[in-house]
């Protein structure tokens, strides 16, 4: 990788926001695209975060920090993006997520902060907020085409309302067309497999992480 | 289908049939012989035992603490066959003095809500408003009857004691006094709703999905304190506990409490008969404010504490309560188990671990020297506070909750040892932190939005009262120096502790305040803090270790 790639890599991982888009800027001048940044110095800084909030050296001031200076970068490279995507190159594929806090439960941090790490790394995400039933989170699934449905619950009592909204999605004949990726203080990885759901991710960082892979996938 | 059976010979204990694949320490844990202080999840290492027969092999935990042999874990250990099991908990490391830990309240005017006569003499005055209510054993006759409020009924010959139940999540600690209202005994067990899960979100979750399990919960807590009843010849018992617990207690729906609107059916005040023994609940304030939450409500009322004053009660779920001249704002929020001791080397409250840390000095190679005061087994609540307060001071750890110096690694985590136990190293991590972060900014949140919606400043509140099992071990330096509270003069802080047996003797005995208690109720207003504008925002600023 070269020089200039690592300082963004590096500098983003320090958090230091005027120097990732300074080395941004030279990047491009140096001619690499705007989806090799992407893909590759971003996406590998934003690795190295997770790994530091995991083990707690980071917490989630640094990953909304991080996430504000990912979008900064994304709207520089928008434009750009757009145009690599057209030209048929290697091209980073964005995701339309509906996302929201089950029905029963009021808790909102969990899920905005995941909502917010995925506008970041430049998917579209649609927040229901909370409180949020199964033929809201339909709906929203049909008016925007989304390709994942994310449900979030604090609650064990309330993380029950999963398994309802992944037997509705079979019911209306959606269940086959959307990644239903589910998380929050009360579930688990053997929970998402017990009720039928593609994914679970057990903070932000791996949310985000599961997004990018399917998005790698399409 | 019929389930497998093994035998579990316990000494000391007798033989039981349990299942096959039976979790060990949830199964002593549900009979009472063995408390499980972490939870069950093999951290505090009390739960020892020496196992012979047919048991699963060492969890990962048991390999990494060295219990592969016949001493095993009981939470990590699953009987697969017929085992032979001896129990190697210590009780010496158990609190079973209540008084040692809750504020204590002298009645005014002694006027029980309850009274114990005999028959022979009944009625002595008839009121229109009394109802009778006749339920002697089969075969014999009612010859005493316990009158309580408008009822009255038969009970044993030998009852004339009220039971007072602080029905907690972990424990059920209980006092007994007789109709002057002197204290006769007390003591703690465990509860026995444990094996359904150690917190009350999990059991709640197991009974609405099935029927059974909920009556069979019902079944066992009465059972549990109706034994004591009995034990201690009670004719009244009085029991505030959390919406859930009580909930359970009474049978009623528990859907309402874990789901939005978070409300009970009914807010009470309770009555309900068990066998033969009246029980008066205490009133429930909302799905997660519940009986023990208006107990200490009426004890500080009680005390007559000038107004506005704040109850701030830390824990797992953290109440907030803020009384003012004419109302009284509660909030709860989830600030997550790092209060109770749930973190790497922590202990659930009820034990003598560690309940306060100081360092002493800091060598030159930046290392702290920790002095501790309690038993080396796990940090208590209050130990974690003044901890963190200490590794602040020494500029060890930043604000943001950063480890800067002096620490040490285990398996790759930053992480300061606090003392060499009987059990293994007593540590503190860089992950605790940041859950005790995440505990501290559930408090501070709360009590800024509740003073925030009542429009009063915080220099306005007269007290702000710390209540909570581990309340009375705390540094109110420490609690000052972390904001806990919103208060800086040291004077207006006071720890009660435990006060929910105090306010419920205060309920029972002091019949003229019983009524005046049951009016707070009207007073109430509940905030819902996930629905307050910028609640996040407030919670991520609170995550700064001095916001």
């Amino acid at each position: 990788m070269g020089d200039v790639l690592e300082r963004i890599r590096s500098c983003l991982v320090d958090l230091n926001r005027e120097c990732v888009l300074e080395n941004v800027e030279k990047a491009l001048n140096e001619g690499y695209s705007a989806t090799k940044i992407i893909l590759g110095p971003m996406s590998d800084a934003m690795k190295e975060i997770g790994r530091l909030y995991e083990e707690g050296e980071y917490f989630i001031a640094e990953l909304i920090e991080a996430a504000d200076i990912f979008k900064d970068v994304m709207k520089k490279l928008n434009k750009l993006l757009y145009e690599e995507a057209s030209k048929k190159k290697t091209s980073l594929k964005r995701l339309k997520i509906v996302i929201g806090t089950v029905k029963g439960d009021v808790h909102d941090i969990g899920k905005t902060l995941v909502s917010v790490m995925l506008q970041a790394a430049g998917h579209e995400v649609i927040d229901l907020g909370v409180d949020v039933d199964a033929d809201k989170f339909i709906n929203a699934l049909r008016e925007y085409k989304a390709d994942i449905l994310a449900m979030s619950a604090l609650l064990t009592s309330t993380a029950r309302y999963m398994r309802v909204v992944i037997e509705k999605l079979k019911e209306v004949g959606l269940r086959d067309k959307v990644f239903v990726l589910i998380g929050g203080a009360a579930t688990t990885e053997e929970y998402a497999k017990e009720i039928g759901a593609d994914g679970w991710a057990k903070d932000a960082i791996e949310a985000v992480n599961i997004v990018n892979e399917i998005a790698k996938r399409r | 289908m019929t389930e497998e059976l093994v035998d579990l010979f316990v000494e000391g204990y007798g033989s039981y049939r349990v299942r096959k694949g039976e979790n060990l320490g949830r199964f002593l844990a549900s009979k009472g012989i063995l408390p499980l202080p972490c939870g069950g999840n093999g951290l505090c290492g009390l739960c020892r035992v020496f196992v012979k027969g047919r048991v699963s092999p060492p969890s990962p935990i048991e390999k990494i603490r060295g219990f592969t042999g016949n001493v095993r874990l009981a939470c990590q250990t699953y009987v697969i066959g017929d085992s032979h099991v001896r129990i190697l908990y210590d009780t010496k490391y158990f609190i079973g003095k209540i008084s040692s830990f809750s504020i204590n309240v002298d009645i005014r005017d002694l006027a029980p809500i309850y009274s114990v006569k005999s028959v022979s003499k009944y009625p002595i005055r008839y009121s229109r408003k009394r109802y009778f209510l006749v339920k002697p054993k089969e075969g014999t006759s009612c010859n005493k009857v316990v009158e309580l409020l408008n009822i009255s009924t038969c009970i044993r010959d030998n009852a004339s004691k009220a039971l007072l139940v602080d029905l907690g999540t972990t424990k059920i600690a209980y006092q007994v006094y007789n109709e002057k209202a002197e204290l006769i005994k007390e003591s703690i067990v465990l509860n026995p709703l444990q094996k359904y899960g150690s917190d009350i979100i999990t059991r709640a979750t197991k009974a609405l999905e099935d029927e059974k399990v909920y009556s069979e919960m019902q079944e066992l807590l009465r059972k549990q304190i109706y034994n004591i009843a009995l034990e201690n010849h009670s004719a009244l018992i009085a029991i505030a506990g959390n919406s859930i617990m009580e909930s359970i207690f009474l049978g009623l729906p528990l859907n309402t409490l874990v789901e939005k609107p978070y409300q009970p059916v009914s807010q009470g005040p309770f009555i309900y008969i068990l066998h033969d023994t009246p029980v008066v609940l205490a009133p429930l304030i909302s799905g997660f404010v519940g009986g023990d939450a208006f107990t200490n409500l009426v004890t500080t009322e009680y005390m007559e504490l000038k107004k506005p004053y704040m109850i701030i009660d830390l824990g797992t779920n953290t109440e907030v309560i803020l009384v003012t001249d004419d109302k009284v704002y509660v909030s709860s929020a989830p600030a997550g188990p790092a209060f109770e001791g749930y973190i790497t080397s922590g202990l659930t409250p009820g034990y003598r671990g560690i309940h306060d840390v100081r360092i002493e000095r800091v060598e030159d190679n930046g290392k702290p020297i920790f002095v501790y005061t309690g038993e080396p087994i796990g940090l208590m609540g209050s130990g974690i506070i003044s901890l963190v307060a200490e590794l602040l001071r020494y500029k060890l750890i930043n604000p943001s909750g950063k480890f800067v110096k002096g620490y040490e690694r285990y398996g790759g985590i930053k992480a300061y040892k606090i003392a060499k136990g009987e059990f293994g190293d007593i540590v503190f991590t860089q992950k605790d932190l940041r859950e005790f972060q995440k505990a501290l900014a559930a408090v501070k949140s709360s009590w800024r939005i509740l003073l925030d919606i009542a429009g009063i400043d915080s220099n306005e509140l007269k007290y702000v009262v710390l209540s909570g099992t581990f309340g009375s071990s705390l540094s109110i330096e420490d609690v000052v120096y972390l904001k806990i509270v919103p208060v800086r003069d040291k004077d207006k802080i006071l720890v009660f502790g435990n006060s929910v047996l105090s306010g419920l003797k205060i309920y029972i005995y002091d019949g003229s305040f019983h009524e005046k208690a049951n009016e707070f109720l009207s007073r109430i207003i509940h905030v819902n803090l996930a629905e307050y504008p910028g609640y996040m925002d407030i919670w991520i600023k609170a995550l700064d270790l001095l916001y």
